[in-house]
C-alpha cells in the first residue's frame, strides 16, 4: 500500500474516530439534559426555558408543558420549575463545551480516545 | 407511584462452567452503589456462592446476597463470543428472572444483569417516575449505530421491536406484578409464543419474553406508554461480543469497537461517564481489576 493511500486511511480513520467521539459526547449530554418534574421524565431545552421565563413574566401562576412523551405536565411553581431548568441545561451545556473543547484539540487518534 | 423511599438493585449470578457471574455481579453492583448510592442484593444458589470469592462478595459489596436454588434445569444452550476470534457455548441459567417481584425486598426495584456498568446517576431518575414499569427500548452500538443484527432489534426482520431485560425498573404496584405475570406465562409457553411471533427455535431469550409480554400487555400495539415505558437515558449503549476492551484508564474505557462486516478491522472508541451494557463478558474478566478501580 503506498504512503498517500496509508495516510489517507489513517485519516478517515480519525474522522470516523472524531465523528464517534463526538456522538457519544452529544448522547451523554442529551442524557444530562434530564430532569425529573412532579413524577414526570422532562427534557430542558432553550425553548423551554423561554418558555418558562416568559410565562413567569406575563405572571402565569401555572401552565402546562410536554414531558418527554409528549404528554402534558402541569407546573404549578413556575420559579422553582426554571431555577430546575436551568441548572440542568447549564450543567449539561457546560460538559458538552469541556467535552468538545478536548476532542476539538485532539490531534490524532491517540489524544482522541485517552490513550496515555 | 409508590411513596415508600425503600429502593435498591438486584443482580441474579448463576454461574455455568464457564462465567462466574457472582464476580460479574461483585463489579456490576460496585459500579451500581458508586453511582447511584443504592441498596444492593445478589440472588443466587449455593454452587456458584461456593465456587466464587468469598473475600469479593461478603466484602459489603452487597447488603443482602439471597441463596435462591435454580428450580429449572431445562437446557439453554447459549453461543458466546470473545471478539471475532473465539467461541464458546455455555448454558445460560438465568431463567428466572422473572421472579423477581417477589423476590425483592424493595419497594421500588431496579434489576440489572451482572454485565451492565453504571457509569452515571441518570437512572435515579426512575424513581421518580410514575412509570411502574421501565426499561431500554432502543440501543446504541460502541460506533452509535443501531444493532448489527435485526435480533437485537426486533424478534425477526418483520415482527415487534426489542424490548431488553437488561435493567428493568419496576415498583411494587398492581401493574408492575402484571407484567411479571405475563413475563411468567411467556416463559412457561415460550414455544408457542416462538411459533406465533416466528423467531428461531433453541436458546430461552429474556429480551424476547420482556418484548413479547410488553406487545401483549400494550394490547398487541407498539405504543408510547407511561405505565409500561421506557428508561431515561435511552438509547442503551452496548458493547457487542465481538468489541474488546483495550485499556482502563482513571476515569474511563477504551475499547475495540469491531466492524461487523470486516471483522479484522476495529476502531478505537472511549467511553467515560456512559452507562454500558458489556456484552463480552471475557473481556471484562481480562480488565476486571481494573474495571474495579474504576469505582473504588
Amino acid at each position: 500500500m503506498d504512503s498517500k493511500l496509508e495516510k489517507a486511511l489513517d485519516f478517515s480513520n480519525f474522522r470516523q474516530t472524531l465523528y464517534n467521539q463526538q456522538q457519544t459526547l452529544f448522547s451523554k449530554v442529551e442524557d444530562l439534559k434530564l430532569l425529573t418534574y412532579r413524577d414526570r421524565l422532562i427534557r430542558t431545552t432553550e425553548q423551554l426555558i423561554a418558555l418558562t421565563k416568559t410565562m413567569i413574566d406575563l405572571e402565569y401562576s401555572e401552565f402546562v408543558v410536554d414531558d418527554v412523551n409528549g404528554n402534558p405536565v402541569k407546573i404549578d411553581d413556575p420559579n422553582d420549575f426554571l431555577e430546575n431548568i436551568v441548572y440542568t441545561y447549564a450543567n449539561a451545556k457546560n460538559e458538552h463545551f469541556q467535552g468538545y473543547e478536548k476532542i476539538r484539540k485532539a490531534r490524532g487518534i491517540r489524544s482522541l480516545v485517552n490513550i496515555q | 407511584m409508590s411513596t415508600s423511599n425503600k429502593k435498591g438493585a438486584i443482580f441474579f449470578a448463576y454461574n455455568n462452567e464457564q462465567l462466574d457471574y457472582v464476580k460479574l455481579a461483585c463489579l456490576s453492583a460496585t459500579s451500581v452503589k458508586k453511582h447511584l448510592n443504592l441498596s444492593c442484593m445478589m440472588i443466587t444458589d449455593s454452587g456458584s456462592l461456593a465456587y466464587s470469592d468469598a473475600n469479593l462478595y461478603s466484602s459489603g459489596i452487597f447488603d443482602d446476597v439471597k441463596v435462591y436454588e435454580k428450580t429449572d434445569s431445562t437446557e439453554n444452550i447459549r453461543n458466546y463470543y470473545d471478539t471475532p476470534y473465539a467461541r464458546y457455548k455455555a448454558q445460560f441459567n438465568n431463567l428466572n428472572k422473572h421472579e423477581v417481584f417477589d423476590l425483592s425486598p424493595y419497594d421500588q426495584t431496579i434489576l440489572f444483569d451482572v454485565d451492565y456498568l453504571v457509569n452515571n446517576n441518570i437512572l435515579n431518575l426512575a424513581f421518580n417516575i410514575a412509570s411502574p414499569i421501565q426499561l431500554y427500548k432502543n440501543a446504541h452500538t460502541l460506533k452509535n449505530a443501531e444493532p448489527d443484527h435485526i435480533f437485537d432489534k426486533r424478534l425477526n426482520d418483520v415482527s415487534i421491536p426489542l424490548y431488553w431485560s437488561t435493567v428493568i425498573y419496576f415498583n411494587k404496584s398492581v401493574e408492575s406484578k402484571l407484567f411479571f405475570n405475563m413475563w411468567a406465562h411467556v416463559k412457561e409457553n415460550y414455544e408457542y409464543y416462538q411459533s406465533l411471533y416466528k423467531f428461531p427455535e433453541g436458546l430461552y431469550r429474556t429480551d424476547f419474553a420482556v418484548s413479547i409480554s410488553m406487545h401483549l400487555l400494550k394490547s398487541f400495539y407498539d405504543c408510547v406508554d407511561d405505565v409500561f415505558a421506557e428508561l431515561p437515558g435511552t438509547p442503551m449503549k452496548y458493547m457487542a461480543y465481538k468489541d474488546d476492551i483495550d485499556s482502563v484508564t482513571k476515569d474511563g474505557i477504551i475499547f475495540f469497537a469491531n466492524d461487523q462486516k470486516e471483522e479484522w478491522k476495529n476502531i478505537l472508541t472511549y467511553s467515560e461517564g456512559e452507562n454500558l451494557h458489556m456484552m463480552n463478558k471475557r473481556a471484562i474478566e481480562r480488565h476486571y481489576d481494573e474495571l474495579m478501580e474504576l469505582y473504588v
